[in-house]
């Protein structure tokens, strides 16, 4: 004869029946709701490429033991020497951590070479390096101890030129999208760009983000960026300023002629060339 | 007597469910990193730049995913992109600018190619080798002896 279950086992039951689903239950959400990311971490990868390079490029002597007359010829000049890759710009800083050994051999304490912007960069690391004192044989006993700053930026006017050279060298329409993505904003557009040259110094090889002076009025912020042998049509955003705060997307049109107005022509596909005499940038 | 019995079942049971399922999941995100155009263009853009400041004569093996595969190299004026493309399902692609620093660099495809093209079935290995001032990509070697 069967025994009766009392409703305390039923509840036992049910109660171990819960537990068991609640383990089921919470195994499969840890497996549902699990997403692995996968992190590139690309401006620190550039930076540490781009290391490896500055520390054998011309301006040392051997891995990273600087020439420091070579490095002070390049003192303040925005251009990215000797290596360049257009979708990050950088900046080097070079401080002397033995400051009286520099001023002996008349040696800046302080040198920057590279891209000018006031803003923090996406990634920068230090590294200890030296300086080579010229004239000297004992080759280990006369570097001087400097730290090397390598900082990577990545903004919107570091976009906008790397997409204007791209166009120009590949000979291949570029697109930007301006706003509500990765916080580009199409305003900061504005150049003396006119023509091919090597002079860094010379405006009108630069692109600037724009600043504004007084309602109206527009200016060239600190943030500039140096674009080599690219020849790029003049953009004339200060009279259609508010037309570009409503731009969707930027194009850079490598073309043989001439672009006029900012926003892109319906015809502008017709007007690329494969090889082009310069950039133009117009907004859709 | 009983609750321990349990909860040695139910502790039994979750062990076996984490010793299957956690080698299949991770060798599926494996899987999925190995095939990504992303992972695998950074990579290959990675090994050309370090290259460009090495020593002359030195070589790097790498092996593309075995998978509907191609790399591609556009070289203009003095500017390389290195494009991954891979299809799975759907077509992923992805460029990279190399850094330019004097060093040029060149893809040697077989004859009639546009680019090398993965092989289904095996990883094939892709060489970059740096002779004098030249980066070459080729699917042989060309250094002897590596």
């Amino acid at each position: 004869m069967m025994r009766r279950i009392t409703p305390i086992e039923v509840m036992g039951y049910v109660f171990k029946i819960v537990v068991v689903a609640f383990v089921i239950i919470f195994l499969l959400q840890i497996f549902v709701n699990m997403w692995p990311v996968v992190r590139l971490n690309q401006a620190e990868k550039f930076s540490i490429e781009l290391v490896e390079n500055v520390m054998n490029s011309n301006l040392t002597t051997s891995y990273g033991v600087f020439y420091p007359v070579l490095v002070e010829s390049y003192h303040m000049k925005i251009i990215e020497p000797f290596m360049r890759q257009c979708d990050y710009a950088y900046a080097l800083r070079f401080t002397c951590k033995d400051r009286d050994s520099c001023d002996d051999e008349n040696i800046m304490d302080y040198i920057v070479i590279g891209y000018f912007t006031d803003k923090a960069p996406l990634f920068s690391k230090t590294y200890p390096i030296g300086y080579r004192i010229d004239g000297s044989d004992d080759y280990y006993n006369n570097v001087i101890p400097v730290e090397l700053q390598v900082d990577v930026y990545d903004t919107a006017l570091t976009n906008i030129a790397c997409a204007i050279e791209k166009a120009y060298k590949l000979g291949e329409p570029q697109e930007l999208r301006c706003l509500g993505y990765e916080g580009r904003d199409c305003r900061t557009i504005y150049s003396y760009f006119t023509g091919v040259g090597t002079d860094e110094t010379d405006t009108n090889k630069n692109i600037c983000s724009l600043q504004v002076t007084s309602p109206g009025n527009y200016k060239c912020s600190s943030e500039k960026r140096y674009l080599p042998d690219v020849v790029f049509q003049r953009a004339e955003p200060l009279v259609e300023f508010e037309t570009l705060k409503n731009a969707k997307i930027l194009r850079a049109i490598p073309t043989q002629g001439e672009f006029s107005g900012v926003e892109c022509p319906n015809n502008w596909q017709s007007l690329v060339s494969s090889a082009p005499t310069s950039v133009a940038l117009c907004i859709e | 007597m009983r609750g321990i019995l349990w909860t040695l079942v139910s502790v039994i049971l979750i062990l076996a469910f984490l010793t299957f399922l956690i080698p299949t999941l991770f060798g599926a995100v494996g899987n999925a990193v190995q095939v990504n155009a992303v992972i695998n263009a950074e990579q290959m853009a990675g090994i050309i730049n370090i290259l460009e400041s090495s020593p002359a004569n030195g070589q790097y093996k790498f092996f593309l995913p075995d998978a509907d595969c191609k790399v591609q190299l556009k070289t203009k004026n003095g500017i390389a992109v290195l494009n991954f493309s891979i299809t799975l399902g759907t077509e992923q692609q992805h460029l990279v600018e190399i850094i330019e620093n004097g060093v040029s660099v060149s893809l040697l495809p077989q004859s009639g190619q546009e680019g090398i093209e993965c092989d289904k079935g095996r990883e094939k290995p892709l060489y970059f080798a740096r002779l004098n001032n030249n980066i070459f990509i080729s699917e042989n070697s060309l250094i002897s002896g590596e």
